[in-house]
């Protein structure tokens, strides 16, 4: 797990400086980097400028000041769909208002591939089936978008994003919105793909799944990278106690892989007896 | 019906079925009217063989009338499938935008102020002062709107609903201040007409709708990103600043084309939109030429109603189009329930 | 003085309430035993009319579109058709308020207020002699109603006479059209008075096979019914030689139409042209002149 000098960085965000005009709120020199194999699980308070951080990543927001580069590239002077082929984000909002089939929704994502029309090869439909397996909604194919529950939605754009076949992934809180199952597919999933030679950016707010499944943890705390290290060294009772108040706890992992992170109750009936 | 992802030959063939149904409508629509003609005479004076009234009429009135009500048509129509995406609005049609207001007041203030009549080139007082109270608007609402990450829907859509109050006011108070006499011929603008003698004004036109019709056409394949948020569309590499840009420039020219030479024609922006999606699916790729095709067909049938139906004296457009549309409309809904 | 003005306003609206409830005059039903001293003409027809009747000395107010005679120029203002000035009809206290067509607004609160009501519908030769009658009966003048009647027909006559033994010649009467060019064209129907009264002066309306009174023409019939004569009636202000050569060139571009080719479009703006009043005599000869060319715009 600790091989991160080891593999090639694909992705790389370096003193990002960004404001958003005429609000408080501002990132303030935040770096990362990607390895290829590997997956980053950022973490941190609400309103810690995770997801502004990632869509300053993704190149939806130019930053203040500072760089961002993908294989070597600054993202901000490629083409626009040059840059979808190698990074796929998404985002932590997705609505629909068209009617849409999850098929189509998942085909979105060759639109970088694509030129004129637009119009799908046989190459690019394989592509869209083969991401549809990988996250499991093969099933779900030919429902309306629309109709799909949270955690269903979220599994069909994921979808989209592989459908890019990125090399780098930038995803922000895919899993909010489903069950614990399906997490762990997620999840896995993720890891999957990252041994195949993906890099990955996950936002979480379930720090045991960005413990368990992570190979390193972005710690954010008022527009800063507070840590950037792997989950064994970060996740403890005080350094989260800084970054997001009291009332967590942090045992070990049963199984050696990882610490585990819960919710202390406080001072009450339970803890006396 | 079970909507399917759109193919090629899916594309051809719906395009295809809209195309014949457009051509059918173009080319039996001239062949009714006010008046019988007879086709040898204007035959006669095509090949040059002598003129005739019957050769004047189709040829100066009744074609050129049906070009235009297909342009009209066809612009409107598309404008309101590319806003009723861009703007997350099932209920948006082209004069959301504030931009048919601005052209009203445009109009009134030539309709009131006599000394303005001026011509340029095929284009009377009202056309141009109603062309240039859209472009007016656009220029007003694009400015309004713009901001650090590009133009913001939210803002044109709200800029718009108060432009057209604000127009609507500047309207009462003209019409407050004019001559009764000047009244009608106002409130005749309002109701849309497709009247023209000659080619000129279409021609005149033609530069404005086809950049905005190309505009359009030309980001179809984005709308389709558009349609699941912004930031996902950026994500697969839409240029999401860009199109916002020249869809909203693209659907200010259709329009400001259509309302200078037609007035506010209603109910063809919203409608045939919602027709051609509940008919061929969403993908917008089809839903774009394939309104406008619709659009076109519908407003020049609309036009033959106005034009047939009472002569030989003539109905306003608009009246026919929410006669027809409205219970076609209500039908599609009904039946795409069930 | 504000507050006397109301409070007599006052007053005034409740006598008219208890007044207003036993007598049925609101409905324009005669039969009430006083002649109304304090009218209301609220259109510039019955304002004429009254004149001519040699009522004036009852008139308190006009609609803001009544300038002739030029003493009615004169009296107090209450408003229009569409916008009539409720407050000033009430502190002025008429008996009795003449209104045209369907002023509806004016007339609900006539009626609301227990204000008399007379309706005049004057849109054909014989509505307008209609009309005066009625006027003339409400105002206790019937003899000068017909001496006006016997005067508007011989003038008519007068016309008649004087165009007998012409060529009638095919008219088409634009009273509205779009500004600049020749757009929404509207005409006027076998039922409107300025119709009859161009046929009065010799002139045949190609469009008088329509009844709905004020159409829209269609300019493929236009074409094909091919006037000799175009009328186009702009009111609101005097024009000069230029506006009239503008005018007029604009109709150029339906060359094919005689009245185009030979120069027989006339742009007239004398007001008393659509005042179905006691002024149609002199309008039909002014068309005459204009059709049989004595005197008309080139």
């Amino acid at each position: 797990m600790n091989a991160a000098n080891a593999s090639p960085v694909l992705f790389q965000v370096r003193d990002v400086d960004f404001a958003y005009p005429r609000a408080l709120f501002r990132l303030a020199g935040a770096s990362f980097s990607l390895y290829a194999g590997q997956v980053l699980g950022v973490i941190g308070p609400n309103g810690s400028g995770k997801s502004t951080l990632l869509k300053i990543a993704a190149g939806l927001v130019p930053p203040g000041s500072g760089s961002v580069t993908a294989l070597g590239r600054d993202i901000f002077a490629m083409p626009r769909r040059e840059r979808a082929r190698i990074l796929g984000y998404l985002p932590q909002q997705a609505g629909v208002h068209l009617d849409f089939l999850a098929r189509e929704a998942v085909a979105m994502g060759r639109y970088p591939h694509t030129r004129g029309a637009g119009f799908l090869g046989a190459k690019d439909l394989e592509v869209v089936e083969r991401s549809m397996e990988a996250t499991d909604c093969l099933n779900l194919a030919d429902r309306l978008f629309s109709s799909l529950s949270g955690g269903e939605r979220q599994r069909v754009l994921l979808a989209s994003v592989l459908a890019q076949e990125p090399r780098v992934l930038l995803l922000d809180e895919p899993t909010s919105a489903m069950d614990i199952h399906q997490q762990v597919r997620f999840f896995r999933l993720v890891r999957k793909l990252c041994t195949q030679g993906l890099a990955a950016a996950v936002v979480t707010h379930d720090l045991n799944l960005a413990s368990r499944f992570s190979d390193r943890l972005l710690l954010m705390k008022d527009g800063r990278v507070m840590e950037d290290g792997p989950p064994e060294s970060l996740i403890t009772e005080s350094i989260l106690a800084s970054a997001y108040g009291s009332g967590i706890r942090v045992l070990d992992g049963p199984d050696g892989r990882g610490p585990l992170v819960i919710p202390d109750p406080g001072p009450g009936e339970g803890e006396g007896a | 019906m079970k909507p399917r992802m759109l193919t090629p030959a899916r594309f051809a063939r719906a395009l295809a079925a809209y195309g014949t149904l457009a051509a059918a409508v173009v080319l039996l629509a001239p062949l009714f009217g006010a008046e019988p003609l007879s086709f040898r005479a204007i035959l006669d004076a095509v090949l040059g063989r002598g003129g005739s009234v019957d050769a004047e009429i189709f040829l100066l009135q009744r074609l050129p009338r049906v070009f235009l009500a297909f342009l009209v048509g066809g612009s409107l129509a598309v404008s309101g499938a590319a806003l009723q995406v861009v703007l997350k609005n099932s209920l948006a049609e082209p004069f959301i935008l504030g931009i048919a207001g601005g052209g009203a007041v445009g109009a009134v203030t030539a309709i009131s102020v006599p000394a303005l009549m001026i011509s340029i080139g095929p284009f009377t007082s009202v056309h141009l002062f109603t062309l240039a109270g859209c472009l007016a608007c656009m220029a007003a609402i694009y400015r309004l709107a713009s901001g650090d990450y590009g133009v913001s829907m939210n803002t044109i859509l709200l800029a718009g609903v108060t432009f057209n109050v604000l127009c609507g006011a500047m309207i009462m108070l003209l019409r407050y201040l004019v001559s009764p006499h000047l009244l009608v011929a106002m409130d005749r603008w309002m109701m849309g007409g497709l009247d023209v003698v000659g080619y000129r004004e279409l021609a005149g036109l033609l530069p404005f709708a086809l950049p905005g019709l190309f505009l359009l056409f030309r980001h179809s394949g984005a709308l389709n990103q558009l349609a699941f948020g912004e930031e996902l569309a950026a994500g697969h590499g839409v240029d999401v600043a860009v199109v916002h840009k020249q869809v909203f420039l693209g659907t200010g020219l259709a329009t400001a084309a259509a309302v200078t030479m037609a007035g506010p024609i209603g109910f063809v922006g919203l409608v045939v939109p919602h027709a051609v999606r509940r008919i061929s699916g969403q993908d917008q790729r089809l839903v774009l030429p394939a309104s406008f095709l619709l659009g076109g067909g519908f407003l020049t049938l609309c036009d033959l109603c106005a034009r047939t139906v009472v002569a030989p004296t003539e109905m306003p457009v608009g009246i026919i189009t929410a006669m027809i549309g409205g219970p076609v409309f209500l039908r599609i809904l009904f039946k795409s329930r069930n | 003085m504000f507050l006397a003005i109301s409070l007599v306003a006052a007053l005034a609206v409740v006598v008219h309430f208890a007044n207003g409830q036993g007598g049925r005059e609101g409905d324009g039903k005669p039969g009430v035993s006083a002649v109304p001293c304090r009218i209301i003409t609220m259109a510039p027809s019955i304002t004429e009319i009254a004149f001519a009747l040699g009522q004036e000395h009852r008139v308190v107010a006009v609609s803001d579109f009544c300038h002739f005679p030029p003493e009615a120029e004169r009296f107090p203002r209450v408003g229009g058709f569409v916008n009539p000035n409720l407050e000033r009809i009430t502190a002025l206290s008429p008996d009795l308020v003449i209104l045209q067509g369907v002023a509806e607004k004016a007339a609900r609160f006539c009626k609301s207020r227990g204000i008399p009501v007379l309706f005049v519908d004057m849109d054909s030769i014989p509505s307008i002699f209609a009309g005066i009658r009625s006027m003339g009966d409400r105002l206790d003048c019937r003899e000068r109603a017909e001496e006006l009647i016997r005067g508007i027909r011989a003038d008519l006559d007068d016309v008649r006479e004087s165009i007998s033994g012409k060529r009638r010649r095919k008219v088409f009467i634009c009273i509205g059209r779009e500004p600049g060019g020749v757009a929404s064209l509207y005409t006027t129907g076998k039922n409107s008075f300025v119709s009859q009264l161009v046929e009065a002066a010799g002139g045949d309306n190609i469009f008088s096979d329509v009844l709905i009174p004020y159409p829209e023409a269609s300019k493929e019939s236009l074409l094909r019914r091919a006037p000799e004569v175009i009328l186009e009636i702009r009111l609101g202000r005097v024009l000069d030689e230029d506006e009239r050569a503008r005018l007029t060139g604009e109709w150029q571009v339906l060359h094919g139409i005689p009245a185009v080719d030979n120069g027989d479009v006339h742009v007239l703006s004398e007001d008393f042209l659509l005042i179905p009043g006691p002024r149609v005599g002199q309008a039909t000869r002014r068309f005459a002149e204009v059709l049989h060319g004595q005197g008309g715009a080139p």
